[in-house]
């Protein structure tokens, strides 16, 4: 049949979880507003419907990104029919989506989920009655039990109409207003911009721009006629437009609730076990030290638990096993010496370098994704609110910089759970200072060569030194440069819910996988570059010695600016300006650089760095302006190169001065 | 009256919001319409923000937008 | 004989990586694999 679908619905209602159910696809689930930042699509299992996965959003105004990214899909794209999820446990605010969606006029199947969770507070849905108030057709499902969803592609949901009473529930001026201006919109614009009248009529009418300017910018005169309608409505009532609207919807909504909800004990306000958790975990005296202890369990068990475990069994597989097999058989090829150099010094140092911290990454992955799956992360939000508050952002930036201790690219993406745009810019600026998971790698080389006696301590010191910097960063900037508006504060706390373990193990594949990709391609790509420059001089001659090759003259070149933070070789310099296209391959870097394996690097390096400029070198790893992906991601974020340049020479200079007063004031009392 | 006089598991009947237009749009979007009970569940540790919950979700809020909230 | 066979295919490898990756960058199409990868935003189109 070849249809296309839209799924959406609220945030947390198990919209993505049911989008892997249908297409099977490795998506990846989370519990807190807004996980979907990505346009994600795939083919139901076993049909030929495609679906679209939009962003999770509470209303289908124009009032967040993810809201018109939702909007302009559907009133665009123009889909076969739109996959409504509903959480049943939390019915009257789902439904306000589908109200919504039932105002546009297009083909809604309702998929209704939670039940499960609805039964374990003991109460009864009549689903019949429901259908017959909508007029569609509704497919039952659960956390558990998610049979039901291969009834989807049985139904065909393309010219599907529902007799559905719409905009009835509205007041009688607000019903002549619809019916007054659509009467009025010109053909020509209804031929040209395929929404149903009555809906059009309601959003110009709303004052929604843009809508406005996709649908009759040129039609000044019915946009006047709308404009005096509302604000004769908004007089007579004394309340905005749109809050009128969303007050009418409601009431609707709880008498619709009131009809099909039945409580089976009498008890509708019964403490959920989720409540009875949240007793604990934001506790007045507990909450904090709670919050505290998980992230460091997690941090302990990355860095020194099982991490440092996994470090060994990847070493010995790389630079034993996998090294031995590949010379042996380049001897048997019979391939020459300088060409062996390339593949062992070049690529199996540099690609190496990175994949020993693959596991690492992935376990750090794996936590991430349980404090986002378990609905952890927005107490945390919570809880942290009043202190972000102080440093001029919102608490909800607790979320995308959770996210950026992974990856900064999730990270950035999202921030567009935020609605105060300058919330968001200045959190998609700070993100990148709360160190990621390439990080990492570089972190835990440098101490298991300079600080092993007590590794975590110093790692964790440069995770703390990133969070106050992004910190202190806030209240000058907001100083500075986003002068203004306050930061704001709304966030659902969603019900804690055990995280599927097929959903976290898929996450952290995906992000593994991601880092596996990298260190195939950009880091096979660098390494080998960075072997040819480092064995050729000017003159397109080997050379015996790297320090007289192209690469050395060109780090020497930039060397003296790197100076004042403790290395005025030309090594550090290269693997700073390396650092740019991926963190990691500041480790490859140094590997081929220093032309020895993972294992013999950690020593090579007690040759070059004192303890004190090792430090000052992760300072500056930590702090820099972040790779390319994420640059390429704040761009697209921020929407203009000025911004974006303002960040990285931000963080840039950021970086440079801390670790220039950490080498300097450091020298005074180390000798 | 205001959300924040209620005491932790106390229910009002909201009835006006002041508010900055957008937040009080994102807020009605959520449910907060005048007419909804709001019950006060608990204030963070460090006291702000407050967590209410309202049709049958958990929500958390500013104290400084909840005391604009009146309640009947 | 050996020298070719493995030299030809890093180069090529290494020259494909390079340009794909700058144009990804020049288009803002970003992930975290790779530098820049797939994930086109559907606002990315206009």
């Amino acid at each position: 049949m070849g249809h296309s679908y839209a799924l959406t619905g609220n945030p947390n209602s198990g919209k993505t979880t049911i989008f892997n159910e249908l297409t099977g696809s490795a998506q990846y689930v989370g519990n807190w507003s807004g996980v979907t930042v990505e346009k994600k699509e795939g083919f139901i299992k076993n049909s030929k419907i495609n679906v679209v996965d939009l962003p999770g959003i509470y209303s289908m105004s124009s009032s967040s990104i993810d809201e018109v990214i939702a909007l302009e899909y559907i009133t665009e794209e123009n889909p076969d029919g739109i996959l409504n999820v509903v959480s049943a446990s939390n019915l009257e605010r789902n439904l306000y989506l589908t109200l919504q969606l039932m105002e546009m006029k297009v083909p809604v199947l309702m998929i209704l989920n939670m039940m499960d969770e609805l039964s374990r507070k003991n109460i009864k849905l009549d689903v019949d009655r429901l259908k017959e108030i909508f007029d569609i057709q509704i497919i039952l499902t659960g956390q558990n039990d998610r049979k039901n969803l291969s009834r989807i592609k049985e139904i065909d949901l393309k010219g599907l109409k529902s007799n559905f009473a719409r905009f009835s529930y509205f007041s009688k001026e607000i019903q002549d207003g619809i019916r007054e201006i659509a009467s009025h919109i010109s053909l020509q614009t209804l031929t040209q911009y395929k929404a149903d009248p009555q809906w059009l009529a309601l959003k110009i009418m709303e004052g929604d721009n843009k809508i406005i300017e996709a649908c009759c910018a040129k039609d000044a005169a019915i946009i006047e006629k709308a404009k005096a309608i509302r604000l004769i409505i908004e007089k007579s009532e004394g309340v905005e437009f749109s809050q009128l609207l969303a007050a009418q919807r409601y009431s609707y909504l709880g008498e619709i609730a009131g009809q099909v909800l039945i409580d089976a004990d009498g008890n509708m306000d019964r403490e959920s076990v989720s409540e009875k958790i949240d007793k604990i975990m934001t506790h007045r005296i507990l909450a904090i030290p709670i919050f505290l202890g998980i992230m460091w369990t997690i941090y302990y068990i990355t860095i020194t638990g099982l991490g440092s475990k996994s470090i060994e069994v990847m070493e010995w597989l790389i630079s034993d096993l996998f090294t031995g097999a590949v010379k042996a058989l380049m001897v048997t090829m019979d391939v020459s010496t300088w060409l062996q150099s390339l593949v062992i010094d070049g690529v199996i140092g540099g690609v190496g370098a990175v994949l020993v911290f693959i596991p690492q990454i992935m376990i750090l992955f794996f936590f991430i994704s349980i404090l986002e799956d378990s609905g952890y992360m927005a107490r945390i939000a919570f809880v942290m609110d009043r202190i972000f508050k102080k440093f001029g952002l919102s608490g909800k930036s607790v979320i995308p910089m959770l996210v950026g201790s992974g990856c900064s690219v999730p990270g950035i993406m999202a921030t567009r759970t935020l609605e105060n745009e300058r919330d968001r810019k200045l959190t998609i600026l700070l993100t990148p200072f709360i160190s990621c998971g390439a990080k990492m790698p570089v972190y835990l080389l440098f101490v298991s060569a300079f600080f092993a006696a007590n590794s975590h301590w110093v790692v964790f010191s440069l995770y703390l030194l990133g969070i106050v910097t992004a910190m202190v960063s806030g209240v000058v900037l907001t100083k500075v440069r986003y002068k203004g508006v306050e930061s704001d504060f709304i966030l659902e706390m969603p019900p804690y819910r055990v995280p599927a373990l097929k959903s976290v193990l898929l996450h952290m594949w995906d992000k593994g996988k991601d880092f596996l990709i990298r260190a195939g391609t950009i880091i096979f790509a660098a390494s080998v570059i960075m072997w040819f420059a480092q064995s050729f001089d000017l003159s397109f001659q080997m050379v015996q010695d790297p320090s007289t090759s192209v690469l050395a003259d060109f780090g020497r070149l930039v060397a003296p600016v790197f100076a004042p933070l403790g290395f005025g070789d030309w090594i550090t310099s290269v693997a700073f300006i390396t650092g740019f296209v991926a963190k990691e391959i500041v480790i490859s870097t140094l590997s081929v650089l220093h032309g020895v394996s993972q294992g013999a690097l950690g020593s090579s390096l007690t040759e070059f760095y004192t303890p004190l400029s090792a430090y000052s070198f992760m300072v500056f790893v930590l702090l820099a302006s972040p790779c390319f992906a994420a640059i390429s991601v704040m761009k697209r974020e921020l929407g203009s190169w000025k911004e974006t340049g303002f960040s990285i020479l931000y963080q840039t200079g950021t970086a440079y001065l801390l670790s220039m007063a950490v080498y300097q004031i450091g020298s005074l009392f180390i000798k | 009256m205001t959300i924040i006089d209620l005491k932790p598991g106390q229910c009002g009947e909201i009835y006006e919001m002041t508010l900055d237009s957008k937040i009080k749009h994102k807020l009605m979007e959520m449910g907060m319409t005048p007419g909804t009970s709001v019950q006060f569940v608990r204030t963070a540790p460090l006291g702000d923000p407050i967590n209410i919950k309202v049709r049958g979700f958990n929500l958390g809020i500013r104290r400084d937008v909840a005391m604009n909230i009146t309640l009947k | 004989m050996g020298d070719f066979l493995l030299l030809v295919p890093i180069i090529l490898f290494t020259a494909y990586i390079v340009i794909k990756n700058m144009k990804n960058v020049k288009a803002g199409k970003c992930s975290c694999s790779e530098s820049c990868s797939g994930c086109n935003m559907s606002c990315d189109k206009k």
